[in-house]
């Protein structure tokens, strides 16, 4: 089988890839915002917006060209992790610094939170392409008695 | 002392009292996505741009050529100034004078902001609504006229609210219009709505139907621009 020679973007890209897959192993993203894509992996980093209220964290994230019943979650109570196939490839003309013809066919994101949580009680909806899912705080303690 | 900002023309813009309309990357990328949308469904042609040593070091390559981040396009009385990039917060006040100043000289009628309102429960909102700050008594009663709502009490920030300073000091009417947006996500959804307006503050005809067709593809095209935008903003 003939095997194209690896170049040295090649090498670093996989080496990332490595790095990254050793983070998520000890449950911690390595990067939260950019790159917005990884062209080997044709994955897309969707935009987020995170917000927190006394007792929620919520998370909002831009899913176009995504259909309700493709999209996958999992949470812990640190992590949440969105996996969104698009409904057809997305293709990008030569731009930036990637000068050739790229498709994407998924969103993917692993989000770490800024508050434990409880991952069984997250609600989530998706409406004109947008996702919103509530995640409820771990709050707990012990009760202090004013003297 | 030498001006921070400079104005090149071109193309001649020889105008009876242009609109001057500005559009620059901020809330749901509003004015970025509008003012893109009008410069290619009028056929608007490039006239000029802004030049400035404060500006972030970016050229835009458009169709192999090199291009200023901020330039003007022109067709019948209307003028754009779009920004392919965030304008820095130091920039923001030199370009706003520099603007409103040139847009006097013209003789412009108005000078048009465009941008996006962030509202929490953007996506519970069907059709945005679009409201209209005016800075001189008779801009207020257009606004009226077009059975625009005006924006009563709240804050504006950023270029535009600059804008809106500079008008009042150099006496320059101006209006700004305000689109319901996602505040982190850009938006079509809210350019459409703010075009139609814009069409009839204008007097152009503005097809939206393209726009609001292309909008999911739009978004996920539109964003590099929207993290240019996050991480220029705080230069």
């Amino acid at each position: 089988m003939a095997r194209r020679k690896k170049s040295v973007f090649d090498v670093i890209e996989e080496f990332r890839r490595q790095v990254d897959s050793m983070f998520e192993k000890l449950g911690e993203p390595l990067v939260e915002e950019p790159p917005m894509y990884d062209v080997g992996r044709k994955e897309l980093r969707p935009l987020t917006q995170i917000n927190e209220t006394e007792d929620e964290v919520v998370v909002t994230v831009d899913l176009p060209c995504v259909s309700k019943e493709d999209i996958k979650m999992e949470a812990t109570d640190s992590l949440l992790k969105i996996d969104a196939p698009v409904r057809e490839c997305v293709k990008f003309g030569p731009y930036g610094p990637v000068q050739r013809e790229t498709e994407f066919d998924t969103f993917r994101k692993v989000i770490k939170l800024p508050a434990l949580v409880k991952p069984k009680m997250c609600k989530a909806r998706f409406k004109d392409g947008v996702l919103e899912i509530r995640l409820p705080k771990k709050i707990g303690g012990v009760r202090i008695q004013i003297d | 002392m030498p001006e921070d900002f400079s104005i090149v023309e071109t193309a001649p813009t020889k105008v009876q009292n242009p609109y001057v309309l500005v559009g620059i990357p901020d809330i749901g990328l509003v004015g970025s996505i509008a003012t893109s949308h009008l410069i290619q469904a009028l056929g608007m042609s490039e006239v000029g741009h802004l030049e400035s040593e404060i500006l972030p070091p970016v050229m835009i390559i458009r169709n192999s050529e090199p291009k200023p981040p901020i330039r003007i396009f022109s067709k019948n009385k209307i003028l754009i100034v779009a920004a392919d990039v965030a304008v820095p917060s130091k920039a923001i006040s030199p370009m706003a004078k520099k603007l409103t100043e040139w847009s006097k000289s013209i003789g412009a009628e108005l000078i048009v902001g465009v941008s996006g309102l962030a509202v929490p429960n953007r996506v519970e909102i069907e059709k945005p609504a679009v409201y209209g700050i005016g800075t001189t008594d008779e801009t207020r009663e257009r606004l009226k006229k077009l059975g625009v709502p005006v924006f009563e009490q709240g804050v504006v920030v950023g270029a535009y609210a600059l804008l809106l300073k500079e008008a009042i000091k150099q006496g320059q009417p101006n209006v700004t219009l305000l689109a319901e947006a996602h505040y982190q996500f850009p938006d079509p959804g809210a350019s459409a709505s703010l075009l139609e307006i814009l069409g009839k503050l204008l007097d152009v005809k503005v097809e939206v139907k393209s726009l609001l067709e292309q909008a999911e593809e739009i978004r996920i095209k539109t964003r590099g621009l929207w993290l240019v935008e996050r991480n220029l903003s705080s230069m």
